[in-house]
């Protein structure tokens, strides 16, 4: 319209406009990046102010809580202990293996014993640790609660049956589960030759028992809440009970069931620490647990470096889950949060 | 009665509400022709998409039913396939997977994998969608995604393919392909479609019939307009026709006057009379049909003759357990003697119509006197009977010798007296019949023949009125006669004749009692006609 005439009749309009759009997307381009990554880390440098004027300021009986620079040490200390506790592990089997060797040199007959190195697990073997058992519980939990889910969504009767339940177990703590599943698994999980250690069987199943009531309540709601219009399509088509379920109620539910697992997953971690610290299971707990008892100078820190890693697997976790979520969902364009 | 394709009889819904039950659709009567297009067309919440729904088996009417093929139909199936509004195709499936969802479920068993693919492209290809077929309903446009819809009910080859405002959401131009597409298809396929719609060029346009809806609550066929332009139909070229104007007014007067009157919807509005007959006809296929309303009756004060048979019996009882009057019929019912009289009164329109002999319609088509009469049902089979003399009973019986246990052996006893009597120049045996031209008439003469007596020089055959053959027998002016019940029976309890042939021996099941009236009458009265039927 107007800009038509206007570039039609004046020759050197369109540099000056094209000069003005260069600026502006450069502006554009300088604000979103700031937006993307300078506010985030702006923001996190000023936390840091915060705790480290903070933390010089009280004093405890270990010692002056420690600022980010002494944490990092702790941190750096941790990598120097699991360094120095694998290179024992190594100098253990040489060793063993040598005189295994010389063992066999004079005797070939003679039996030879392998010992497994019995050194403390190291910060970063409990991380591991951690990971086996949480995921074990949420794969477990996941497990039972999506196919529940789905029946309770299709079935109004199932849902009016188990809702109480759900919502009266929803809210239970792990620290009231505990007790019952250790005692529980105790007594039923006895065999001489044990495939997992009773400590893992107790907190995963405690891991198991708070995590999965998000994804049986929310798969419940997803399938509930499947278009009327697909429903008729499958009552049309007459499909059958299964290809139903396959065909159209799992692909519709998927962005349901994955923010009720992801829920679920954050539960499980969480509960999975506090387990760990209660029932003296191997794991992060036990290893805050440790430096809580343990009581030296250095204690406060090192449990500062296992919040921070505990929040950052955490997180960590929650990405993995929508990298797969991004991976089963049907709609790849769909922008998950 | 020939099974009609797809019946609509007597549909009526209540959803519940809090405040009780709430009709939506009452009683909605269609019947529809194999390979027909019918349009419904209605206002907003006229409950156009509620009739579809029933017929698609997806909502369960609260009073009637719907017949397809002669099976009441009350669940969902691929028989019934539904084009939705919005497609409903399933977002994470290809236009392909969509179309074989559909396809596998419905040929699993009776076509190789081959034989699948091919049927599934097949069909894309009928719509046009051959290109995108391995894309998800996401990538392609609306008017694509209607396609694949229609292409995924066409794939299960369905009886009749049911479509709830499918056009309804694609802007004008690609309504016109589909639109032009869909013709295409029904052209070639000759698929029964039943298509709600709320645009009125399109109705008229695709529809052989257009079903127009009337407001809710309590919503039913206001109207049915026939769409009789021929096929195939060109939009460019109807644009000016000026039967298409006319039709597509007719529509829109409709859609105006239901919108600015949304009221209007009583039993007068019904009886306004406007409903085509087939539909009505509808109702005649339902068990314990009530038509409390009025339809239109052309006539609905009517005179129908009888004469007094046991087999008048369908007309009298009706008449007197108010089956006439339960469908609005006021019937006098007129007491004849004569056939003759039966045949005059129908034909001069004293009579409206009347029970009356078989033989009676037929006389009428070489009698120019008479108007053409036309037969609607059979009242009656069989029931007629040959009854003699107890005098010439006597006679035959010394004449035979032995037990008379057939038509032929009496017959041949007959022929013995009737020879005897030649010798002694008696004069020939009188018999009665009720009407020259009556099954009785046939039947006497057939049995008479039987045995080679000539019905015509052997013996004399009058026309005597049911009603007075006894007495005329009693009288002595005839030997024999045959007649109806209960003249028979009468005879033989009063002990003045003995019944010696039961019709059913000569020709069984042969057709009794019809009702019948003037061709002109059935054609001007149609509804009053079907009425009559019901009892």
């Amino acid at each position: 319209m107007n800009t038509q005439t206007l570039v039609a009749s004046t020759e050197q309009a369109p540099v000056i406009d094209d000069r003005f759009d260069r600026v502006a997307e450069f502006s554009a381009l300088v604000l979103s990046w700031a937006r993307k990554f300078a506010v985030p880390v702006i923001a996190f440098l000023i936390f840091l102010g915060v705790w480290s004027g903070a933390a010089s300021q009280i004093k405890t009986s270990l010692g002056v809580v420690p600022g980010p620079v002494a944490v990092w040490g702790q941190f750096l200390n941790l990598v120097d202990e699991h360094n120095r506790e694998r290179e024992k592990e190594k100098a253990f089997f040489e060793r063993q293996e040598k005189r295994n060797a010389a063992k066999l040199a004079k005797d070939p007959n003679a039996k030879v014993k392998i010992r497994p190195y019995t050194g403390k697990p190291t910060f970063f073997d409990q991380i591991f640790t951690s990971l086996g058992t949480v995921a074990s519980g949420f794969l477990l939990a996941s497990i039972i609660a999506i196919p529940v889910g789905v029946a309770c969504g299709l079935s109004t009767v199932l849902y009016g049956a188990l809702n109480p339940l759900i919502q009266i177990f929803k809210p239970v703590s792990p620290l009231a589960w505990l007790p019952i599943v250790t005692i529980i698994v105790s007594a039923v999980y006895v065999s001489k030759d044990p495939m997992f250690s009773k400590s893992f069987v107790t907190s995963a199943i405690t891991v198991t028992l708070c995590c999965i009531w998000p994804t049986i309540i929310n798969t419940t709601v997803g399938v509930a809440s499947l278009d009327k219009d697909l429903i008729n399509v499958s009552r049309v088509l007459r499909l059958g009970w299964a290809t139903k379920v396959w065909k159209i109620v799992l692909p519709s539910s998927i962005p349901m069931i994955f923010a009720g697992l992801r829920l679920s997953l954050s539960i499980g971690w969480m509960v999975l620490i506090a387990a760990e610290m209660l029932a003296q299971n191997p794991g992060l707990g036990k290893f805050v647990w440790d430096e809580f008892q343990n009581g030296s100078s250095n204690s406060l820190g090192r449990i500062m470096v296992a919040v921070f890693v505990i929040g950052l697997i955490g997180f960590l976790l929650d990405r993995g889950m929508l990298i797969l979520q991004r991976y089963v969902s049907w709609d790849k364009n769909a922008e998950l949060r | 009665m020939n099974i009609e394709h797809l019946v609509i009889s007597q549909v009526a819904i209540d959803f519940p509400t809090p405040e009780g039950p709430f009709r939506a659709l009452d009683d909605v009567n269609l019947v529809i022709d194999k390979g027909e297009f019918i349009s419904i067309i209605g206002h907003s919440g006229c409950g156009k998409s509620t009739v579809l729904n029933i017929v698609a088996g997806l909502y369960q009417a609260t009073e009637g039913g719907v017949i397809l093929d002669g099976r009441e139909v009350n669940e969902p199936s691929p028989d019934r396939a539904v084009v939705f509004q919005n497609h409903s195709l399933l977002p994470w499936l290809t236009a392909y997977e969509n179309v074989e969802l559909a396809v596998k479920q419905v040929f699993k068993g009776k076509k190789s994998k081959q034989e699948i693919r091919e049927w599934i492209q097949h069909n894309l290809e009928l719509v046009h969608m051959s290109h995108a077929m391995h894309k998800r309903p996401g990538e392609i446009s609306g008017g694509m995604k209607q396609r694949v819809g229609i292409a995924r009910a066409l794939a299960m080859e369905p009886k009749v393919l049911l479509m709830d405002e499918p056009f309804g959401a694609l802007d004008a131009l690609t309504r016109t392909h589909m639109q032009d597409s869909l013709m295409e298809i029904h052209q070639s396929l000759k698929n029964t479609v039943i298509m709600i719609t709320h645009d009125v060029d399109e109705a008229v346009l695709l529809s052989d019939r257009i079903v127009m809806m009337s407001n809710g609550p309590a919503a039913t066929v206001g109207d049915i307009l026939s769409i009789d332009i021929e096929r195939p139909r060109n939009r460019l070229k109807l644009a000016d026709d000026p039967l298409y104007n006319h039709y597509r007014a007719e529509v829109v007067r409709f859609l105006h006057e239901r919108h600015t009157l949304p009221a209007v919807n009583t039993a007068d509005d019904k009886a306004s009379g406007v409903v085509p007959e087939r539909d009505k006809a509808a109702v005649l296929d339902l068990k314990g049909y009530r038509n409390k309303r009025g339809q239109k009756l052309e006539k609905s004060s009517v005179k129908l003759g009888f004469v007094p048979l046991t087999d008048c019996a369908p007309l009298a009882i009706a008449k007197e357990k108010g089956f006439f009057e339960k469908h609005g019929l006021d019937v006098t019912l007129s007491r004849e003697s004569t056939w003759a009289n039966i045949r005059d009164k129908v034909c001069y329109g004293v009579l409206d119509g009347a029970q009356m002999l078989p033989g009676i319609p037929l006389s009428t088509v070489e009698n120019a006197k008479c108007r053409p009469m036309v037969v609607s049902m059979a009242l009656g089979l069989n029931g007629n009977g040959i009854t003699i003399s107890t005098e010439l009973w006597n006679k035959i019986h010394e004449l035979a010798g032995s037990a008379i246990d057939s038509p032929l052996e009496s017959a041949r006893a007959l022929k013995a007296l009737i020879e005897r009597n030649r010798l002694e120049n008696l004069p020939p045996l009188d018999f009665g019949v009720v009407f020259p031209e009556s099954s009785h008439n046939f039947l006497l003469r057939y049995w008479l023949a039987s045995a080679g007596i000539d019905p015509d020089k052997d013996v004399n055959i009058k026309v005597i009125p049911p009603p007075q053959m006894v007495s005329h027998m009693q009288a002595g002016l005839i030997a024999g006669y045959c007649v109806g019940e209960p003249w028979n029976v009468k005879a033989e309890h009063d002990g003045i004749g003995r019944l010696i042939v039961s019709s059913s021996q000569i020709w069984n099941n042969h057709p009794e009692k019809v009702f019948g009236c003037t061709r002109e009458w059935a054609e001007s009265n149609p509804n009053t006609m079907r009425l009559l039927w019901l009892p």
